[in-house]
């Protein structure tokens, strides 16, 4: 059945409240989640106040800010700063986003910090991607041919390589599928919007010789049907790509096959 | 249609024909029963009379428990996690909906042929 009581170390505790810097020209507050399931005590909220006036403008200067200055058992990933890596996606101000793109001054009042929404937490603010990187595994995310290989590159039309525009650009921060109720719901069977997203960048993919294969295998009430358009997914995804798109583009692409 | 792999797209492709369907269909169930509101049994009786109107009811009837059973069906399949619990309510739900569907024709025909 439906599952209506919370796991153990579910329930989120106040934390403690760390001391602000000396003097702070421009004060503000952070409350962030943590974390350690060696622990087990259930995850609190602390509270740290920042010097924006000594800290760069994105909620990651801040976090680093945190981490070297206040306390330096915060643990968070983050790699390039500039929103290519996705290492650094989590809930920010209630929002998935990276928080390397967004910055303090968007946010009104305090600025809540949490992991990402429905995966088991390693530790802080980092979550266990484990089971969506096999996801992404599965729809085997590389050029599948048959066809002799030629000697220099498989070449592709400039309308054909546009086509690629919007789903290329993924950065598989995954803020996109841990922002949908259906993949919350049904996470081991549901594929979710970013790994279909992947799948129709392969499917689109003029030099891609394996398209009736990889619709085949879509071809399921829950890999790809769960999703109800519920667009969760669009509004989270910190690149202004279009997941709900693409998994409508696979739709559609069901429906021409079987006629 | 849980688990049944090559039917998820023409289930998917139905429910779509079907609630397009129904917006004509509910506007005309809305037009025609504001035309006999307030009215007593007998006229409900003589509007029924007329075979397009009962037709087009009993086509309404169908395609509203068959999109009804749809939606149920995915609810069903998006929260029950057990196998067993999920097959159950699954078949409970195509009968209860083809019993509600039955009573509904049922009654709709006996008001259009009662003399």
């Amino acid at each position: 059945m439906a599952e209506f009581t919370l796991p153990a170390n579910s329930t989120l505790k106040p934390g403690k409240t760390w001391p602000a810097p000396a003097e702070p020209k421009r004060p503000r507050r952070f409350k962030i989640y943590r974390y350690d399931p060696d622990t087990k005590e259930n995850p609190r909220l602390d509270t740290y106040t920042i010097d924006e006036a000594d800290c760069g403008s994105m909620i990651l200067d801040a976090l680093i800010y945190i981490k070297n200055k206040i306390d330096p058992t915060l643990t968070f990933r983050r790699s390039c700063r500039e929103g290519i890596c996705g290492s650094c996606a989590m809930n920010i101000d209630g929002q998935n986003t990276l928080a390397c793109l967004k910055t303090t001054d968007e946010i009104n009042g305090d600025v809540k910090v949490y992991p990402l929404p429905h995966r088991p937490v390693v530790k802080d603010l980092v979550p266990d991607v484990t089971q969506l990187y096999a996801q992404y595994a599965a729809i085997k995310p590389w050029l599948q041919t048959e066809s002799a290989a030629p000697e220099r590159e498989r070449l592709q039309s400039p309308s054909a390589r546009a086509k690629l525009d919007g789903l290329y650009e993924c950065i598989l921060c995954f803020c996109c599928s841990t922002s949908c109720p259906s993949y919350w719901w049904n996470e081991e069977k549901y594929l979710g919007p970013a790994v279909l997203l992947q799948a129709y960048r392969w499917i689109a993919d003029s030099r891609d010789e394996a398209t009736a294969e990889r619709l085949e295998e879509l071809e399921d009430p829950f890999k790809l049907y769960r999703c109800h358009t519920i667009m969760n997914c669009t509004a989270a995804c910190p690149k202004g790509l279009n997941p709900a798109k693409a998994i409508a583009e696979i739709k559609k692409l069901m429906v021409e096959r079987r006629a | 249609m849980s688990g049944d792999n090559s039917h998820a797209a023409k289930h998917w492709l139905v429910t779509r024909f079907t609630s397009l369907a129904l917006i004509p269909l509910c506007l005309w169930l809305f037009y025609s029963l504001a035309g006999v509101a307030g009215g007593d049994q007998p006229l409900v009786q003589l509007w029924l009379k007329a075979p397009a109107h009962a037709g087009v009811l009993g086509l309404f009837l169908l395609v509203g428990f068959h999109h009804s059973a749809s939606g149920v069906q995915e609810v069903i399949e998006d929260y029950i996690s057990s196998e067993n619990v999920k097959k159950l309510a699954l078949a409970a739900n195509r009968l209860l909906h083809l019993a509600a569907f039955g009573a509904a024709l049922a009654a709709v025909l006996s008001l259009a042929l009662k003399g």
